[in-house]
């Protein structure tokens, strides 16, 4: 898997505030690489860097193995959707793409093959101006995959649509990753991510706080943990605890197990013919595991500050 | 080329703009034909009378240029409102050419705007004239074969387009419209209005080189014959606008470089 976007320690200032510090991760093809942090946390500034938007202070940030600035006919190698408002509302749809189509020297014919693909065929000739929010993101969509881009950077792509505009949303990028394409989006929800993303990026004030897949994050946040439920639990626990468990009851026939693992449990269990009725072992949600990892962050980062002064 | 009609696309594909261009050609003539209807002339008995007929028939830029600067500072600050203007510089990350590109579309739509305007204003306004008195032996028809007719007619056109171009500039520079208009009129109709030839506002010497270095120099480009208060040359007035534009462009195009989009 190739890196397609790669950041080497990305720092950008305004004024007194840092935005983004130190920050390096790479972005790769065929997977959807989710960018998450809280609210402020430098994801929208560390996109515009990668797209040559914005100067970063320090550090680089390379598309393809290049400054986005050298890419000659970008729209062929990046899509992107920053700002699904960024549109002049007296502009049609259809003339909105097509001079971005112009500017990339990219077939006319592209205008309307997108459109088609994201679902505004029927609105392509009214102003976007009257497009309701969800219509605007797919228009935004359409945009970025005018030049068939292998590298595709979605801001925010699914917050204020209804239910139906998210399902459609993640079904979309997770089948562009599946052509191949590096995604590369962002939320500041990793709920919206738990389904969709195979990789995570996850940053708070500007610093890099993980960057895992998402299966070894779950893992990470569930420390192993096991429900039992059994009939005979006082005997069970003392099993356990002797094999090196913590046990603590949580329930009326219902033990909590840290410490080993589910099938060594069943083992035991059947070894002293103790009857289970349930063995489930604990998988955390992602926005467990998120929030354990930003807590840390936000003290970490605290601490930090009072240090620099 | 491909940047060119892409901002060709833009430029064309807002209503406000076609709105704009269309308006500069109204007020210009519309205006230009207010004044040759009310206005009498000067002339004696004698046939004497120091009033240039040719910068009489084409006043209406006073009022048209409100329209142009607009249109400028729109289409330069745009897309800083709505925020396109990062799709603008995703696609085209070189961003000198679209200013390059945006330019050359205004000054293209602008030029022929403008010609229209001037063009039109000096033949609606020329029988107005005539009937309220500017007739030979003070006032010859003026005739577009001759050279400083022509120029200053064909001339106008050129000052509205450069007009636009520094506002354009000018919008580039300030990314917002209401800031970048507010600029242009305290550089044009303030100067036009406050520096006018006997304003009890400055000393004359003062008004003299307020119309000799302010944007609105360029109007000097109108001027058929000498008269006292004449504070310029047609052709170097002409190049005083140049000069502000070519100053506001570049200027708009270093700061593109160094900012942030």
């Amino acid at each position: 898997m190739d890196a397609l976007i790669e950041a080497r320690g990305l720092t950008k200032r305004y004024g007194r505030t840092i935005a983004v510090d130190d920050l390096s991760f790479q972005v790769r093809s065929g997977e959807v690489t989710g960018f998450v942090g809280p609210n402020g946390a430098g994801k929208s500034t560390t996109m515009r860097i990668v797209l040559g938007l914005d100067a970063p202070n320090r550090g680089s940030a390379l598309v393809h193995g290049q400054p986005y600035g050298q890419l000659g006919t970008p729209l062929r190698e990046v899509g992107a959707l920053l700002d699904a408002a960024a549109l002049h509302p007296g502009r049609r749809a259809d003339h909105h793409l097509l001079w971005l189509a112009q500017s990339n020297d990219l077939p006319r014919d592209r205008v309307t093959e997108v459109l088609e693909l994201v679902g505004l065929s029927d609105v392509a000739r009214r102003r976007a101006g009257g497009f309701s929010l969800g219509m605007r993101q797919r228009l935004g969509i359409a945009a970025a995959l005018l030049g068939d881009p292998p590298i595709l950077i979605f801001d925010e792509p699914v917050n204020g649509l209804d239910p139906e505009g998210v399902v459609w949303i993640r079904g979309f990028l997770r089948s562009l990753a599946a052509e191949g394409r590096a995604v590369f989006v962002s939320s500041h929800l990793m709920s919206e991510l738990e389904d969709t993303a195979d990789h995570l990026i996850v940053i708070g004030r500007g610093r890099l706080i993980a960057d895992t897949s998402v299966a070894e994050l779950l893992r990470a946040a569930s420390n192993g943990s096991v429900t039992v439920r059994t009939p005979r639990g006082p005997e069970l626990m003392s099993v356990l605890a002797g094999a090196g468990a913590v046990v603590t009851s949580s329930g009326a026939d219902e033990l909590t197990v840290t410490g080993l693992p589910a099938p060594r449990v069943a083992e035991l269990a059947a070894a002293n013919a103790l009857p289970l009725h349930e063995l489930t072992p604990h998988r955390a949600t992602l926005e467990q595991a998120y929030l354990q990892l930003t807590k840390d962050a936000v003290d970490f980062a605290a601490g930090r500050t009072r240090e620099s002064r | 080329m491909s940047l060119l009609r892409a901002e060709w696309t833009k430029f064309w594909s807002v209503r406000g703009t076609r709105w704009g261009i269309i308006l500069v050609v109204v007020l210009t003539v519309g205006l230009t034909a207010f004044f040759a209807a009310v206005g009498g002339t000067d002339a004696t008995e004698a046939g004497q009378g120091d009033d240039d007929v040719v910068v009489n028939s084409l006043r209406g830029v006073y009022l048209g240029q409100l329209a142009v600067i607009t249109l400028g500072a729109v289409v330069g600050t745009s897309e800083y409102a709505t925020g396109l203007i990062r799709t603008t510089f995703a696609a085209v990350p070189r961003r000198r050419r679209v200013l390059a590109a945006k330019a050359a579309v205004l000054g293209m739509a602008m030029a022929a705007s403008g010609l229209l305007a001037s063009f039109a204003s000096f033949l609606v306004s020329q029988p107005l004239l005539q009937s309220n008195g500017y007739v030979a032996p003070a006032y010859p028809p003026p005739s577009l074969a001759t050279e400083p007719v022509l120029r200053a007619v064909i001339g106008t056109g050129a000052f509205l387009t450069l007009l636009a171009l520094l506002s354009l500039g000018v919008g580039m520079i300030l990314r917002r419209a209401g800031a970048a208009i507010s600029i242009m009129v305290a550089l044009t109709l303030v100067p036009l209005i406050a520096a006018e030839p006997g304003s009890p506002l400055m000393p004359e010497t003062v008004a003299v080189w307020v119309r000799r270095t302010t944007p609105i120099a360029g109007m000097a480009i109108q001027q058929t014959r000498e008269r006292l208060d004449t504070a310029i040359g047609p052709w170097a007035g002409l190049a005083v606008l140049c000069g502000w534009t070519v100053a506001a462009l570049l200027a708009a195009g270093w700061l593109l470089k160094r900012r942030d989009a």
